[in-house]
């Protein structure tokens, strides 16, 4: 490791002149893209553990209404509420993004495509100063009088933008101060990350040599980049409505609140895309590498990726055909919205091309890549129903809807992300994550969380209303087997739960205690397995040049079933 | 590059690699050019011909904010592809109001109304016209104590002031929707 380091010093002595870092220097003010990506790993995963415990609150109170939750008390409508907003809250803007974009965006990006840091380090390191200040801020937030906001996560006015409907003076303005502050952050890493793939790529690598990952970050960062301008801009309207009276979305002020729902959707529907990506550019790493084949159709998802992402800015108002948008847009909003379907569908008919025929290892991240796709295909076949204007006006709101985004959100923000921990771990740490207990928490995973959702499908076409409090309040509702499918879905909560105690042991205990990685664990082509495990502050001891693409695997003729993309043709 | 450029920016940037490093009188020059552009962009509108006064006002803006993006934010020495997010950006703006626009500009259709905008509208710009007979008004002859202040859910109560042809709830009667 030293000697690692202290060579690597020398190479690139003319940026990093200081030999001797400072705990502060290393860890509070660093601008190593590793360090970044690590502490929006953290923060990230920190914010995650608080997003499932808020539902385990409010799962507790829909499957045995007005009993004490245990370790929690009684839950009230208003702690209710809050519960639910901040869990959709956090799960969305302070789990999935920062651990899928920034974490993995800041790790791999500058290790894969072979450079020693990313284009800006002190804006990497301001984008997560912002964020972590907007975590604190959110969960500041709880403590103030009357505590967090409740509108739930999107906000709507009027609830949302006089504290006199939704009794949270300090609360409304602080959860929407830090989702603001929060896009800056994302802002500031995503313009970062496209500067640094645009222009510090190594030397040989083309455009489509590019990691799929990698590309997908980008994608990303650039969909965030394009849509969060008219979030932003409406919530400093939503700001100054619920502190200084003005009435941009009120209508008692003579304000409009679909417009706050047009800003918050044109923003909102890209943002599923955004987290999406990064999902699939992992999934894609750990197929091809644990199926030894070549990525089936590297071009058709790079370029179904890209119109993905311009179709998802055409979709936004999906979210509103019973908001009382005028229905002539409805028809054209279902037929963008069904049209999406069909790139995703693309991407994942490459993947299974990809698996097809291949020598398959059933290895811990693979596991988490397949289920992946399996869950998220129920995902996205039940979007089907509620893109149809005609069927979503019955299934609006209710359960069925929640069932469906969590079917795409799991996959997406849990099943990819442990994917890509347990696939990236040895590079992180240079020790590999127990196998064994990898396989027992991916099965403690991905049961229990069919056990969750599928029985909300069932509720929801029943009618339960998901901003409903207590169920049993409704005749219709109070029926015995509703019941029981409330409390299966809760129970299923709590065994998965349970089940994330196991990774996290395995996770810290491997930390320290687990099995020594070499630097190519998988034997996998991509740069980032060419720098030492953990790579030392700048990477690689000599900048690699790139030959080829990244998916060569069991190519005909080579004498092994891999060629690292950094590796010369030999010589005939 | 030049002197001038390096002492005005203080640090030592590796030129070259980011491009021509200007100095200052190419940005002034550039400036001037804006300043006659902008001198056209007033002076059009002042002839009175409605074409010359589109075109002057919005063309001549479109023109100066290409300009200010090129030279002084640096687009002309960029790669190709940061135009091309700049022009799908403004796209996406374009596409964002064609989208909003049906349901947010009106305050009315066939089966909905919102008198309290509709009551503001009418209000505000009885208020800012100062009546019908002005035609040459400006901002100081607004006169803020004109503007209804109308309580939360009590819209109702401003049907009596509303001076239009009123029908119950404060607004004309929406057309019925004939054939399909």
């Amino acid at each position: 490791m030293t000697t690692h380091a202290s060579a690597d010093h020398a190479h690139s002595a003319d940026d990093h002149g200081h030999h001797e870092l400072s705990f502060i220097q290393k860890y509070v003010f660093s601008t190593d893209h590793k360090v970044i990506g690590l502490q929006y790993f953290m923060t990230g995963v920190l914010m995650g553990v608080l997003g499932a415990l808020a539902s385990y609150v409010f799962r507790m109170q829909m499957a045995f209404p007005g009993h004490a939750v245990p370790g929690f008390g009684l839950v009230t409508p208003q702690i209710y509420n809050q519960m639910v907003t901040n869990h959709g809250t956090i799960m969305i803007f302070w789990f999935a993004m920062p651990v899928l974009i920034a974490a993995f965006g800041n790790y791999l990006i500058p290790l894969m495509i072979g450079c020693d840091d990313m284009v800006f380090p002190r804006l990497n390191r301001l984008s997560y100063q912002i964020f972590l200040f907007s975590a604190v801020l959110l969960i500041a937030s709880f403590f103030v009088p009357n505590g967090g906001f409740g509108g739930a996560w999107t906000s709507y006015p009027p609830l949302a933008s006089n504290p006199i409907y939704n009794q949270t003076p300090y609360g409304a303005p602080m959860w929407l101060a830090a989702v603001a502050l929060e896009f800056v952050a994302f802002l500031l890493g995503g313009i970062n990350f496209i500067t640094t793939l645009m222009n510090a790529r190594a030397p040989g690598m083309k455009m489509y040599d590019i990691p799929m990952v990698v590309w997908m970050i980008v994608i990303a960062s650039i969909l965030f980049m394009a849509s969060v301008g008219p979030l932003i801009a409406g919530a400093a309207m939503l700001f100054f409505d619920q502190t200084l009276g003005t009435g941009f979305f009120d209508p008692a002020r003579g304000g409009d609140p679909l417009l706050w729902e047009h800003l918050f959707w044109f923003f909102g529907h890209p943002e599923v895309y955004v987290v999406l990506l990064p999902a699939m550019g992992i999934v894609a790493e750990v197929l091809t590498v644990f199926a030894r084949k070549k990525l089936f159709a590297y071009r058709t998802v790079l370029w179904t990726a890209v119109a993905t992402g311009v179709l998802s800015f055409f979709v936004w108002a999906h979210h509103q055909f019973v908001a009382g948008i005028d229905p002539r847009m409805a028809n054209i909003f279902t037929v963008t919205t069904l049209l999406i379907s069909v790139p995703i569908t693309e991407m994942s008919f490459v993947y299974i091309g990809t698996l097809y025929g291949a020598s398959i290892q059933l290895s811990t991240p693979m596991l988490f890549a397949i289920a992946f796709i399996v869950e998220f295909l129920i995902g996205g076949v039940t979007g089907i129903f509620l893109g149809a204007s005609g069927a979503d006006i019955y299934f609006h709101d209710t359960y069925f809807v929640l069932a469906h985004f969590h079917y795409t959100f799991v996959p997406i923000a849990v099943i990819a992300v442990f994917a890509g921990v347990y696939y990236w771990f040895p590079k992180m740490f240079g020790r590999y994550m127990n196998d064994t207990w990898g396989r027992i928490h991916f099965w403690g995973t991905a049961v229990p969380f069919n056990g969750i959702f599928i029985p909300l499908f069932y509720t929801g076409m029943a009618g339960d209303h998901r901003r409903t409090f207590n169920h049993l309040n409704f005749p219709d509702l109070a029926r015995g087997d509703l019941i029981f499918w409330r409390e299966f879905s809760t129970v299923s909560l709590l065994i998965m739960l349970a089940f994330q105690v196991i990774f996290f042991v395995n996770f810290f205990y491997s930390m320290f205690r687990g099995k020594k990685a070499p630097a190519n664990p998988w034997n996998a082509n991509t740069f980032e397995w060419v720098a030492a495990s953990p790579p030392p502050h700048g990477n690689f001891v000599t900048l690699p040049h790139c030959y080829r693409g990244p998916y060569e695997y069991s190519v005909p003729g080579h004498s092994s079933d891999f060629w690292p993309q950094n590796e010369p043709a030999p010589k005939t | 590059m030049s002197q001038a450029a390096d002492a005005h920016h203080g640090h030592l940037n590796s030129a070259g690699e980011h491009g021509p490093h200007h100095p200052v009188s190419y940005y002034v020059k550039i400036w001037a050019l804006l300043l006659v552009l902008l001198v056209i962009s007033i002076a059009g509108p002042m002839l009175g011909n409605k074409v010359l006064t589109l075109v002057t006002a919005f063309g001549i803006a479109v023109v100066k904010a290409l300009i200010v993006a090129a030279f002084f934010m640096h687009l002309n020495i960029e790669k190709k592809f940061v135009w091309y997010m700049l022009l799908a950006m403004l796209l996406a703006v374009v596409m964002f109001f064609l989208g909003t626009a049906a349901d947010v500009m009106k305050y009315d259709g066939s089966h909905w109304t919102k008198p309290t905008s509709y009551l503001y509208t009418e209000e505000f710009k009885k208020a800012f016209s100062g009546g019908e007979e002005h035609e040459g008004h400006d901002a100081d002859e607004f006169d803020s104590k004109a503007l209804p202040n109308v309580p939360y859910g009590e819209t109702e109560s401003h049907k009596a002031q509303g001076s239009h042809k009123s029908e119950g709830h404060g607004l004309p009667a929406a057309e019925p929707r004939h054939g399909t």
